[in-house]
């Protein structure tokens, strides 16, 4: 198994009482809220985090795109990425992703993850995303052409960094005379593409295509949920005519490990609490804007919409496998657990979320890394 | 809509009655952002008087209504999600409108706020212009008899 070290870098100096004042830290909560000196200190502190994991021997480290949100403060994974990208040696970096759609265009997208592909000697995983629902109110791109939009840049995307360039392209959304990406990636045919999803039927039957065979990423589900996902891809590859391999199959999920059960969930309990009930929190309207899925997925989260939207502690959390925490042998147990039913070939373990200080995420990082990682590593091998 | 096909040709078009209708911009006023409202603050927002709102979210909602609405608001997006709530082209067409016209807005719209309907009247200068006062986005609903008289009233030619 790959075991990758995610992040968000969220402002984890957000002032709580007023984000929960103000009902969402999406799209509207005023950016006076950020301290530009405090913000300073954070980058930097995540960033060396980051670095630290190959350190600790994982395979990955892991950056993501978020707008206009306390919830994570990566406006642009390229920027991150890149400063990861000279600051580390072996380990490899993963974009998880570029939202595509929101860009103003696709070849950006495929220049600059060829360039940090290139610089870092072909350790880039390029991922592709559509944005959030609520990132289309953000920057006014219309969702009910999110779909669309999102296979049409990924199309251009791949052919620019395969085909020898230049060759016209012709599309709805995006039209060029010339496509003659430069630089080429450095990996060849191309950097592997991971899809990250929060579990959509179109992105699996998309990402499973025998054609792409995309890695499928279930992000911050219910262990059930992320079990019923993975199954979904395996059985649509099957439904294709080939075996998914567990490399096709990855798993995002929070991650506290301490000394003991009771310490792990007395440590993680406020700051898991505060990502799960203040940072991820908003509208369904702000979720889920007209478009943004199909009507029936829609009517779906409407019903579930308490459950989905409900605060919710870090015991009921632990069991719903919204999060895994505990000592080292609990942890590791469970994802051996997990393993055994889902047999997902990538693992990607936020060991910082919500306000969870630096001193508390090395902590988990390091015993994670020294107690959990190495048996891990040889599942499926 | 109804603009749209007018600025084409009137040839089949006698005259036009417009009730607060989205399609212009204008200056120093935004729409309402009325995908980012739940079911209930848009039947709420529609509705000068609050009481014909309650009385409205009261009725049972089928799951017909629900599939209806879902489609409307896809639709509206698709539509007039960007550029928000109008086409950019229009108000340059509006002077070939040239049967008579009439607008009908509610003064307490908060959807399209009241400066929408002046901005019409600019440009289309030989509209008649009425605005109801104590009234929402909805007159025909809100202020049923009122529109109802006026909008008679004009098409009798009177």
């Amino acid at each position: 198994m790959q075991v990758v070290l995610f992040h968000l870098m969220p402002y984890a100096d957000l002032d709580l009482e007023s984000a929960r004042r103000h009902g969402t830290v999406w799209v509207k909560l005023p950016n006076t809220h950020f301290d530009p000196v405090k913000g300073h200190k954070l980058y930097n502190r995540y960033l060396d985090e980051l670095e630290y994991a190959e350190e600790l021997g994982f395979d990955a480290i892991s950056v993501n795109e978020h707008h206009q949100t306390a919830y994570g403060l990566m406006p642009s994974p390229i920027v991150t990425a890149s400063a990861l990208a000279r600051r580390t040696k072996r380990i490899k970096i993963a974009i998880l992703g570029s939202a595509l759609p929101l860009r103003e265009h696709p070849l950006m997208v495929a220049e600059e993850h060829a360039m940090i592909d290139v610089i870092s000697g072909g350790r880039l995983i390029s991922g592709f995303v559509r944005g959030i629902g609520a990132e289309y109110h953000t920057f006014g791109v219309n969702p009910t052409f999110s779909h669309d939009r999102f296979h049409e840049a990924h199309d251009l995307i791949v052919r620019a960094w395969t085909e020898p360039g230049p060759f016209a392209f012709q599309g709805r959304h995006y039209r060029v005379n010339y496509v003659n990406t430069w630089p080429r990636p450095y990996q060849r045919p191309h950097p592997p593409i991971w899809i990250p999803s929060q579990g959509s039927k179109e992105t699996i039957d998309w990402a499973s295509h025998p054609d792409r065979r995309y890695t499928y990423l279930q992000t911050f589900s219910p262990a059930k949920v992320v079990q019923r996902y993975l199954k979904m891809y395996r059985d649509t590859c099957a439904a294709h005519g080939y075996a998914a391999e567990d490399r096709q199959l990855g798993w995002a999920v929070p991650v506290y490990v301490a000394e003991t059960d009771e310490r792990a969930r007395a440590e993680a309990k406020p700051h898991f609490e505060a990502f799960r009930n203040v940072f991820l929190k908003m509208p369904i309207e702000m979720l889920l804007p007209p478009g943004y899925t199909s009507r029936e997925s829609l009517k779906n989260v409407m019903k579930a919409k308490a459950e989905i939207f409900g605060e919710i502690t870090i015991d009921k959390a632990i069991e719903l496998g919204l999060v895994v925490c505990g000592s080292p042998a609990t942890v590791r147990q469970a994802f051996e657990g997990y393993w055994r039913e889902m047999r997902f070939g990538n693992l990607l373990v936020l060991c910082q979320f919500g306000t969870l200080p630096g001193d508390l995420t090395r902590k988990n990082m390091e015993l994670f890394a020294r107690q959990v990682l190495p048996s891990l590593k040889g599942l499926g091998a | 809509m109804a603009m749209e096909m007018a600025v084409r040709s009137t040839s089949r078009i006698q005259s036009l009655v417009l009730v607060s209708p989205a399609g212009i911009s204008a200056p120093g006023v935004q729409p309402a952002y009325i995908f980012m409202w739940s079911p209930e603050e848009l039947v709420r927002n529609l509705f000068h008087d609050q009481k014909l709102a309650e009385a409205r979210l009261a009725e049972p909602v089928t799951p017909e209504q629900v599939d209806i609405a879902l489609k409307n608001r896809h639709t509206a997006a698709r539509l007039a999600w960007e550029p928000r709530l109008h086409d950019p082209f229009l108000h340059k067409w509006l002077h070939r409108v040239t049967v008579p016209v009439k607008i009908v807005w509610g003064e307490n719209d908060t959807i399209l706020p009241v400066a929408y309907a002046r901005e019409f009247q600019k440009l289309m200068p030989h509209a008649e212009l009425e605005i109801i006062p104590a009234c929402g986005h909805l007159p025909q609903a809100e202020k049923a008899d009122r529109f109802c008289d006026s909008v008679l009233r004009f098409a009798s030619g009177g």
